[in-house]
């Protein structure tokens, strides 16, 4: 845990989006998840998402009603959205305490205004009482909420830069996004993250960028080039994809925490343009260093721009 | 064959055309369900453009021998199958 003593507001950048996270006047110190470290950033006025803490859940705030949508994990409640006042009100559960309410945001219509109510914690380090405002999932969570007012996507991918080229592998667990992350790394690439990213539109080009993770790392970022979709094959091969294809199978693997179609739109708009403009290849892959000299004759075969 | 079944599904979907095809992706309890996605061909997709309010499978079938120069009894009997396969597909 990070903590931030005699602090009343500080900021991350995220994706290139700015977050000022305040403590409110009864809440104590200020903590964030230690994978934030090197996400903090200087104050500026103009932020993307604003976050107020406080440390304390109100009884009034603990009630189903106006219910949007519920996320389960293991059949356990994960988190759940529904209308409230205005705007929304965002609920995370406990997963190790099944049931009890972890965290609650009260958001307004337009997901940038965000007071989230937490219990105060005691961080076993320093002995020190004070709030998480973006304890695991709420931190993601806000982030998603983000992709989806601008033209950003969450996705399951490895993304890595080699030289300013930007490539991502995405797929489900066990494809070998990893493997090939540490395979372009004991080249000399540099790995952006070999789980989760954001792809974000800024100016006329896309940008891999990774998230706070529950490790410590730095924020990086590179132009986008290829998407890739590997799979474990007894050779190497690839094969180009359509748009359309490669739209749908991109969308298995968007990281999608919405409640609506728009939401669901949004994503499909965003991966549509990303397919018109950038290949998708399916690649069958044998997981050794011979696949990066395979990828960039491919690359080069079929004059990927 | 009635369109009916099909059009009232059709409003579980969303759908976007991504290069003269489409992508169409069922939403239940407004969450997207990714196991069933479809994706349709060029003429799949210039059917799925024709399936309006109004339609009715005569003129979709005008609209097909138009569009792709083929005689009417072919794109009768293509349609009444495409129909029949996408109105199991779909889902309310």
């Amino acid at each position: 845990m990070i903590t931030f003593p005699n602090t009343s507001e500080i900021a991350i950048r995220v994706a290139d989006f700015t977050i000022t996270i305040r403590k409110s006047s009864n809440c104590p110190t200020l903590f964030l998840e230690k994978g934030y470290k090197e996400y903090q950033t200087a104050l500026i006025s103009d932020v993307d998402s604003v976050v107020t803490a406080y440390s304390k859940i109100p009884e009034h705030l603990n009630t189903k009603a106006d219910l949007l949508y519920k996320a389960t994990r293991e059949d356990q409640d994960f988190w759940s959205i529904s209308r409230h006042q205005d705007g929304y009100k965002l609920t995370t559960y406990s997963q190790s305490n099944p049931g009890i309410i972890q965290q609650i945001a009260v958001i307004d219509a337009d997901f940038k205004d965000w007071k989230i109510y937490t219990e105060t914690i005691t961080d076993p380090q320093s002995g020190e009482a004070g709030v998480c405002p973006l304890e695991y999932p709420m931190g993601p969570l806000l982030f998603y909420y983000l992709t989806v007012k601008n033209e950003a996507i969450m996705i399951h991918a490895s993304g890595i830069n080699d030289d300013a080229v930007g490539r991502i592998f995405s797929g489900f667990s066990g494809v070998g996004k990893s493997t090939m992350a540490k395979i372009w790394e004991s080249k000399g690439s540099q790995i952006i993250n070999d789980d989760r990213l954001i792809i974000r539109k800024q100016g006329d080009n896309y940008y891999i960028h990774n998230t706070p993770m529950v490790y410590v790392d730095t924020p990086k970022k590179v132009k986008l080039h290829t998407l890739y979709l590997p799979y474990h094959s007894p050779i190497n091969k690839a094969e180009i994809l359509s748009p359309a294809k490669a739209v749908s199978k991109l969308l298995a693997y968007c990281i999608i925490h919405g409640y609506k179609k728009e939401h669901l739109e949004h994503h499909l708009d965003f991966l549509a343009a990303i397919s018109t403009k950038h290949t998708t290849t399916r690649l069958g892959v044998v997981p050794d260093q011979n696949i990066i000299e395979f990828i960039k004759k491919n690359e080069n075969e079929h004059s990927v721009h | 064959m009635d369109l009916t079944s099909i059009l009232e599904k059709k409003q579980n979907y969303a759908s976007r055309k991504i290069g003269g095809e489409y992508v169409i992706v069922p939403i239940k309890n407004n969450v997207a369900e990714m196991n069933t996605l479809i994706n349709l061909n060029e003429v799949g997709s210039f059917i799925w453009d024709q399936l309006q309010e109004d339609s009715t499978v005569e003129a979709i079938e005008l609209a097909i021998v138009a569009e792709f120069d083929v005689p009417q009894t072919t794109a009768q009997q293509d349609l009444a199958k495409f129909l029949d396969k996408l109105d199991r597909t779909l889902k309310l």
